[in-house]
């Protein structure tokens, strides 16, 4: 089914709407979810989250790119849930990618105020970087894949991706303190 | 903390990007990516293949034409069709003879032992014999001209060195240059 029939689906109010994406983006915003969360449990329940989460959002929303709105509410809902975990100490490393992140900024009150600007200048450090890099970055820290599977996806060697991402990091580093960020 | 808050931040990147990175999309794009990379490699490797039958058909053509272009075994070497009728031309001018290619091998042939007269009954061939030396090289002149000299025969300067030799003396002043550089003249 076309995204937009499954939208209108939601503008009618159509229970077969959240059948319907289920169908169509279940798998996908189950990866993501376990990828972040790491428990297949706490995933099932993100991803049922996520539907309930859309159908109280549209309408009034109308998303031009369906699909990157539900990987949006998924992975925003996967990550509230794993800090939740981190802060009941289910686990001591919840989200894999964080700590890769954590390299790039220094943990400062300065740039903890500064949130929201970030990912203003996340989406244009991304768009600068090459296709192939821009693919396993956004594989990376946004889908939460391991290097492992961005490797059997890609066809690139494990060390390979490794390498391309410390270089992107690098790369966000330099720009994050030409921006003023504490790195 | 800080890393949190950066993987936070991710979910702020625009649509196309999330949807752009939609693992059937990635896949595709590095199967292409690959396809090309492969595709570029064939074609590097067969234009290096190209480039090698190219180079050696070339070198072959041109051993071929250097092959045609060698002179026939008695005849004279290093001199062209064209050279040797410019050479026959320069030489009827110079003294109204025309070159002949019969008499040097009769010239060079094994001659009998030299009876000490300078002249050789058995060759029948007593007279002096009108020889043009050309040299494709000073080394060459220079060693042409030592030898004449060393043998007390009269020769005339210049890029070609005329000197008339009974089959003799010619016999004696056999070496490598002689086989390579001398004319015989007759009327």
């Amino acid at each position: 089914m076309l995204d937009s029939a499954i939208i209108g689906l939601f503008f009618e109010r159509d229970e077969s709407a959240i059948s319907a994406t289920a169908e169509k983006y279940g798998k996908r915003l189950f990866g993501i979810s376990e990828n972040i969360t790491g428990c297949r449990e706490d995933a099932e329940e993100c991803v049922n989250d996520t539907y309930l989460a859309a159908w109280n959002s549209i309408p009034p929303t109308r998303p031009d790119n369906y699909y990157a709105y539900l990987c949006r509410i998924v992975r925003n809902i996967s990550l509230d849930r794993a800090d939740r975990g981190r802060a009941k100490k289910r686990s001591a490393e919840v989200v894999p990618f964080s700590s890769e992140l954590e390299s790039v900024l220094a943990d400062t009150e300065a740039n903890a105020g500064r949130s929201e600007e970030l990912s203003f200048i996340l989406d244009g450090f991304i768009r600068t970087l090459d296709a192939d890099t821009r693919l396993i970055f956004i594989r990376r820290y946004f889908y939460g894949d391991s290097a492992g599977s961005i490797s059997e996806i890609t066809g690139i060697g494990e060390n390979g991706i490794y390498a391309r991402l410390f270089r992107a990091r690098k790369r966000l580093m330099k720009l994050l303190r030409k921006e003023g960020f504490d790195v | 903390m800080i890393g949190e808050m950066l993987s936070h931040a991710m979910s702020g990147i625009g649509d196309d990007l999330i949807a752009s990175a939609d693992e059937s999309k990635v896949r595709a794009h590095f199967i292409r990516r690959h396809a090309k990379k492969r595709r570029m490699t064939l074609l590097a490797a067969l234009a290096a293949v190209v480039c090698v039958i190219i180079a050696s058909a070339i070198f072959t053509a041109g051993y071929m034409a250097g092959v045609g272009d060698r002179p026939e075994a008695g005849s004279s070497p290093n001199l062209g069709a064209d050279e040797k009728a410019e050479v026959g031309q320069e030489i009827h001018d110079w003294r109204g003879l025309k070159v002949t290619s019969g008499l040097y091998s009769e010239l060079t042939r094994e001659l009998p032992e030299d009876d000490g007269s300078g002249m050789t009954e058995s060759s029948g061939i007593s007279e002096a014999i009108p020889i043009l030396i050309l040299t494709q090289s000073t080394d060459a002149r220079e060693k042409a001209e030592a030898a004449l000299a060393d043998a007390g025969i009269a020769f005339s300067d210049g890029r070609e060195i005329r000197v008339s030799l009974t089959p003799v003396q010619l016999a004696a002043l056999e070496g490598e240059w002689t086989r390579e550089c001398i004319f015989d003249l007759a009327k």
